[in-house]
């Protein structure tokens, strides 16, 4: 691919109309994502990082300023286009899982791959192994309610991952979670990012699990106040 | 995009609403349900009645008294016995013959009932069998030396009194003495407008014991091959210049079929019209149902949205969805209308007015289309709702 920056955020506000306030949930965001990086957001309650995660993956359109996905502008985008990045280039992993309950693990992991279209059988085997990659293998045909919840944030990071995207989004995807899963998950990620050389965008709340990305950027009032780099040696002190 | 899969989701999704479905299906099944058996009551007595009028004759004139608009209370006796002898004398007609009426009392061992005396011409009995009128299945024809003589329709026979009446057995009449010599089958098409109790005897008893000398009615039957609209206009034409008025209207079998059509097309307007009401309730039913459920699942379409569904996957998925449910009602409403329709004319064989109605393929098929356009569009809003939320506010709902 000829982009090297797959997202490219110009000067993004997003404004809340409260009626008699408004609210800035971003104030002007200068942002670049690089093919290939591990990237976390932390900041404060409130502080806009959700808001700038959904601008970033073409969930919400900005009040202002541009967001380039490989160098297109998504405002010339229509929704149904935007809907398309979604589910061919990100894949999204959330705080409170978001399975939908009445289907099945195998179920929830094909949906994505109907939304693209995918025959029936290769949605099967994809899904299939997906699953047990994350070590699911034996839970395909599980509903959602039956399985705990570092299971089913994994069977989330399977959907996440059946379209093969370039990205994986994930909004503090262990905040659910008790610290042993939660390690589960995050080691989950981690290869993602090293092993599979996926692009990892993680919005966390815990200084630690900031620290398996390569950058960290911290955000307060919706706006970047800090960037910094990761260093390796820092890194490997955690767990 | 549209697949097998897209109906078995949307199946679940219905099977995952329960209750709230089932109660969404009666307006649709209600609406269907009419409609299926009304209208194949309507087009099965459609299918009797012309087949019975046209056992009756293509090729046979009535003439009546009276103006022939509206229903006159009194009979007017404005025809003659003269009448028959112009009108067989009018070119392109074969033959013609009159019924003399009167109402009298039937005397059988002691048992009275009462009844309609039809007086015909012996020698023209010919023309009442072969129009169905008349079908002997004990006895024999009237002959010009018949007269103490009766012929009485079966079921008569067999019901109206403690014992059954036999061929060769002695009635009264008024008093008088009559013999029966003739069984007729019972004509569905009569029975259903209480003719069984007609008792047939001849012209000359009416005319001479109940001094009836004109006829109620003179049917006219049409040369082969002769136009009979221009022989109804000859008999008209010649009758009013007899008379000097035109008291008295002429019918062919199609101007009776017309009739027929013209109220059983007016029956079925009412009931599309009250099926019609019902449909739209169901719709509104299905509407409800479907937008409680998109707000149900709010969070859900943020999640689908979120992973690649686009607005018209979405809109897809609903509207499948609440056509589906029409349709499910629709056929169940389908076979319970056939059942209806089926009992119905079961009723109505067994009371002598065997019509079939088993709704048509065409019909069938009509319904089943109706409903799922009916769930279709009564899903529209709420799948419209659904597919234009917005992903990031969908999944920040509780
Ligand atoms: N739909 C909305 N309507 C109004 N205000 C909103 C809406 N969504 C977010 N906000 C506001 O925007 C600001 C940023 O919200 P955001 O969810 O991005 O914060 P956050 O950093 O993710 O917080 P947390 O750590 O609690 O998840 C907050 O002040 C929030 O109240
Ligand atoms: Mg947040």
């Amino acid at each position: 691919m000829a982009f090297d920056i797959i997202i490219n955020a110009k000067n993004v506000v997003k404004t809340y109309d409260m009626g008699l306030v408004q609210v800035n949930a971003l104030n002007g965001v200068d942002f670049e994502l690089k093919k290939g990086e591990f990237v976390s957001i932390m900041g404060p309650s409130g502080s806009g990082k959700t808001t700038l995660l959904d601008v970033l993956s073409v969930l919400l359109r900005p009040t202002s300023g541009e967001v380039f996905i490989k160098g297109k502008p998504i405002s010339k985008m229509d929704d149904n286009e935007l809907a398309l990045v979604r589910g061919r280039t990100i894949g999204f992993i959330f705080q409170t899982f978001n399975l939908i309950n009445r289907l099945t693990a195998k179920e929830n992991v094909m949906l994505p791959l109907w939304f693209q279209g995918i025959p029936k059988n290769e949605r099967d085997s994809r899904a299939e192994k997906i699953l047990s990659d994350v070590g699911l293998g034996d839970r395909v045909n599980h509903k959602p309610s039956e399985l705990s919840g570092g299971q089913r944030q994994r069977v989330a990071i399977a959907r996440a991952l059946a379209v093969d995207p370039e990205i994986v989004v994930a909004d503090e995807p262990t905040g659910n979670l008790d610290s042993k899963s939660g390690e589960q998950i995050m080691q989950i990620i981690r290869d993602l990012h090293s092993k599979q050389g996926k692009t990892v965008l993680m919005v966390t709340h815990e200084e630690v699990l900031a620290q398996y990305a390569q950058k960290i950027i911290r955000l307060k009032d919706g706006k970047i106040i800090n960037e910094e780099k990761v260093n390796k040696k820092q890194k490997r002190s955690v767990y | 995009m549209i697949d097998l899969e897209t109906f078995s989701v949307a199946f679940i999704n219905i099977k995952n609403q329960k209750l709230r479905s089932y109660l969404t299906f009666l307006g649709i099944i209600i609406g269907i349900a009419a409609i299926i058996s009304l209208i194949s009551i309507v087009q099965g007595m459609q299918v009797f009645i012309t087949g019975e009028l046209q056992s009756l004759g293509l090729d046979s004139i009535f003439v009546e008294p009276g103006s022939g608009t509206g229903i006159s209370t009194v009979v007017a006796r404005t025809l003659t016995s003269d009448d028959i002898e112009t009108i067989r004398g009018i070119q392109g007609v074969k033959d013609a013959t009159g019924f003399w009426e009167t109402s009298a009392i039937l005397d059988f061992k002691g048992q009275q009932a009462e009844v309609i005396l039809v007086g015909m011409e012996p020698d023209k009995m010919y023309l009442l069998e072969q129009m169905g009128y008349v079908d002997i299945i004990e006895g024999r024809e009237f002959t010009k030396t018949d007269k103490f003589s009766i012929g009485l329709y079966e079921d008569f026979a067999k019901d109206t009194f403690d014992t059954e009446i036999k061929l060769r057995e002695n009635v009264e009449l008024n008093g008088k003495k009559f013999r029966v010599i003739a069984l007729s089958k019972s004509s569905a098409f009569l029975s259903a407008f209480g003719g069984t109790s007609m008792v047939l005897v001849t012209d000359t008893v009416v005319k001479e014991f109940f001094g009836e000398e004109d006829p109620v009615e003179i049917i006219v039957m049409v040369d082969d091959g002769a136009d009979i609209k221009e022989v109804q206009a000859r008999i008209d034409k010649r009758l009013e210049k007899k008379h000097g008025t035109k008291d008295f209207y002429t019918m062919t079998s199609e101007n009776l079929l017309e009739g027929a059509d013209t109220i059983l097309g007016l029956v079925g307007l009412i009931v599309l019209a009250i099926a019609g009401i019902s449909l739209v309730v169901g719709g509104i039913g299905i509407m409800n149902t479907m937008l409680m459920s998109v707000m149900e699942r709010t969070r859900e379409i943020g999640v689908m949205k979120a992973i690649g569904a686009s607005t018209n996957t979405i809109l897809l998925l609903f509207l499948v969805e609440s056509g589906l449910i029409g349709l499910i009602g629709g056929i169940i409403g389908v076979i319970i209308g056939a059942l209806m329709a089926l009992s119905a004319s079961a009723i109505a064989s067994y009371a002598g007015f065997p019509f079939n109605a088993f709704p048509s393929v065409e019909l069938i098929a009509g319904g089943l289309f109706f409903s799922l356009i009916v769930g279709m569009i009564s899903g529209w809003i709420p799948a419209q709702r659904a597919a234009k939320m917005d992903p990031v506010e969908a999944l920040r709902f509780e």
